[in-house]
């Protein structure tokens, strides 16, 4: 075969490109499942976190190889599943694929039948839609915890975090972010250590189930403020209106009640 | 190709000083800096960076006859392209952790100089094993200047290395230059190196 | 898909993208061609208009292809193509570059002879091909991505025209000697990046 004929040079392009799709989905395909499980950790690692009983266990989990995080999840924490609009327990719609429910991705990727659009006077959190199912972590050693994924719009970005409440679910324990982009200093302290403290012992909602927390400059007077992050007004706001949006009636509202009633 | 012992180690060791790809020929830098606040990521980029230019060299010398010339770039642009998604999924699977700080840099080694320089400077017209080797030495060039820039940055910014904190905390509050960890200092950190390199190798010298 | 996001936001998206995050000097993408081609203005000014316009095509392009064919889920529920990402994006600009430079050419051919010469290497830009990862990682839709596109390459632009404009003026100083050429540009890089850094207080 001539080496400058159109022939040649797609028989080579050709043969290239096979090869190179066969290594690169050998690779993909293959280390897919150990890819999937370090996601899950992380995930879960995040949850022992915002569910941890002080910063002692923090600093433990944090040391904590990807094995024992999973294992310590799997034998002290239930993962279920509500459907955010009525309050119920769905989980056994899950089934087998419990892992494998990306709330976040079925409401930002449209998935048929699985997100609601949010009316936008109700959008505090300018998150524009919300998935239908949501997954909660319980926390069932000594400490009992409550585990809840939120986001929210800050200033520049999209605030992805866990909520911990505490056993009585109307104190905050916890929260904690895992993913976001504020400005490096001052929004970015969303994430300070610090600053998460303060949420420890914060009122979050009154005895009706009505958000009352409230993210204010200065001091913070009451048990339902928190001290806002100096220089992140924005940024501070956004916290506060994700919790609004979350913590109330278009969120975990109706299962918060549906559970508080039943211990009651 | 007399004496194949001294011209391997000419390869190997030329790009490392004498020929270095960052601080002689502006190659590479895109990703060289970006990562260098921790020596950690600045390790795994350097080992992936060495790898994908060896391997992706030594792919393309091997096949260089049956190359048509005028779909050479492609060819050799989908070689590096295939070779840096296998080892980006490596990371993703073995080094979560660090991919994950690496973010889109490992995606970005596919538009580093180094590697599309090699495979279209060197192994086009040398055999596979030399190009091999050709492209550790670049490779090692290109993870020196790195990890010297990762040092001074992670010392002096965080006051650790490879994030073991090697100082007491209140040391760490009073001392660590949060400037080390923004962007300028990597560049004025960068041409100071060259400064140095080429006041000890006056023949790198530009003319005015 | 298309979610309009207000003018607002939008406007906060560019200046993020072109100051705050701005690709060459906070992520030091695209310094090969950042260095090489910043030694006069005019060159500069070619570049940069060529990397406006190619990033604020790729951006959405890439974007478009990704929700149709690469995210999780897009062709059914079980397919992940995403692994192909950085392949097809890095195919998807070499060829809208390729197709640019043709219609540049029949069409427009005194621009054409201004930029004609930088478009090629814009295809191995890291910057273009960053952009349009960041576009990814960040998770923008279709309107957003437009906007970082030109945002981004608005930024990259402007940070190579200013370095020209220092590197002309430099010409004329008396630098040391092993710090001549590429050391001091260095230095001067840095010095615009920490001008640059006041802008995240914003």
């Amino acid at each position: 075969m001539q080496r400058d004929s159109i022939s040649y040079i797609f028989t080579v392009a050709g043969a290239v490109c096979a090869v190179c799709a066969l290594l690169v989905s050998a690779a993909a395909i293959g280390l897919k499942p150990q890819q999937e499980k370090w996601v899950q950790i992380d995930t879960q690692r995040n949850i022992l976190f915002a569910a941890a009983a002080d910063d002692e266990e923090r600093t433990k989990f944090k040391k904590m190889s990807g094995q024992e995080v999973s294992d310590f999840f799997a034998a002290n924490f239930r993962n279920i599943v509500v459907d955010l609009a009525t309050g119920e327990e769905v989980t056994d719609q899950y089934q087998g694929r419990l892992a494998q429910y990306r709330q976040i991705e079925a409401a930002e990727l449209r998935k048929k039948d699985q997100y609601t659009d949010i009316p936008l006077e109700l959008d505090y959190g300018q998150i524009k839609r919300r998935e239908n199912h949501s997954h909660v972590y319980l926390r069932t050693d000594s400490t009992k915890r409550y585990v809840f994924p939120v986001r929210g719009k800050g200033l520049w970005s999209t605030l992805k975090g866990f909520v911990a409440l505490q056993p009585d679910l109307k104190t905050a324990a916890y929260l904690t972010f895992y993913s976001h982009a504020e400005t490096p200093g001052l929004g970015g302290e969303v994430d300070n250590a610090g600053w998460k403290a303060r949420w420890n012992g914060k009122v979050v909602l009154d005895d009706q189930g009505k958000v009352v927390l409230t993210v204010v400059k200065g001091d913070s007077a009451t048990e339902s403020q928190v001290d806002g992050l100096s220089g992140a007004t924005i940024t501070s706001k956004g916290v506060e209106n994700m919790m609004r949006y979350w913590m109330g009636e278009q969120g975990f509202g109706p299962y918060l009640r549906r559970i508080r009633q039943e211990t009651l | 190709m007399s004496s194949p012992k001294k011209s391997l180690s000419k390869i190997l060791f030329g790009p490392i000083l004498d020929n270095n790809p960052i601080a002689l020929q502006i190659l590479g830098i895109c990703s060289a800096l970006a990562v260098t606040t921790k020596l950690d990521k600045s390790l795994t980029m350097a080992i992936a960076v060495t790898l994908v230019t060896a391997v992706s060299s030594a792919a393309i010398a091997s096949i260089r006859q049956w190359i048509p010339g005028s779909i050479r770039i492609i060819v050799q642009m989908t070689v590096i392209a295939s070779m840096v998604i296998v080892v980006d999924q490596f990371l993703k699977a073995y080094l979560y952790d660090v991919s994950k700080e690496l973010s889109v840099f490992v995606g970005l080694i596919i538009t580093n100089c180094i590697v599309m320089g090699r495979a279209e400077g060197f192994a086009m017209s040398n055999n596979a094993s030399d190009s091999f080797w050709d492209g550790i030495g670049n490779g090692l060039g290109y993870s020196l200047v790195l990890m010297v820039i990762a040092v001074f940055r992670e010392l002096f910014g965080s006051w650790s290395l490879f994030g073991q904190q090697l100082v007491s905390d209140e040391f760490k509050r009073e001392f660590a230059q949060g400037l080390m960890l923004q962007s300028p200092s990597a560049f004025f950190l960068i041409g100071l190196f060259i400064w140095i390199l080429r006041t000890a190798k006056p023949a790198q010298i530009e003319k005015a | 898909m298309l979610d309009l996001i207000s003018a607002e936001d939008a406007f906060r998206l560019f200046l993020k993208s072109a100051f705050v995050e701005n690709l060459a000097l906070v992520f030091f993408l695209g310094m090969c061609t950042f260095i090489a081609i910043s030694k006069n203005v005019k060159s500069a000014v070619g570049l940069a208009i060529a990397v406006v316009a190619v990033q604020a095509i790729t951006v959405p392009a890439n974007n478009l292809i990704d929700y149709f064919l690469l995210r999780p889920g897009a062709i059914s529920d079980d397919i992940d193509l995403s692994f192909l990402r950085l392949i097809s994006f890095i195919g998807v600009i070499a060829a809208i570059v390729q197709i640019l430079e043709m219609v540049l050419e029949k069409y427009v051919p005194a621009l054409f002879n201004e930029l004609g010469i930088f478009l090629p290497l814009i295809t191995v830009n890291c910057a273009i091909l960053g952009g349009s990862l960041f576009m990814i990682e960040r998770s923008y839709n279709f309107v957003e991505s437009t906007i970082y596109g030109i945002g981004s390459g608005f930024g990259w632009g402007l940070a190579i025209v200013l370095l020209a404009a220092i590197r002309e003026k430099l010409k004329y100083s008396d630098v040391p000697p092993g710090l001549r050429g590429l050391g001091i540009t260095f230095v001067t890089i840095g010095l615009i990046a920490l001008g640059f850094l006041a802008f995240s207080g914003i």
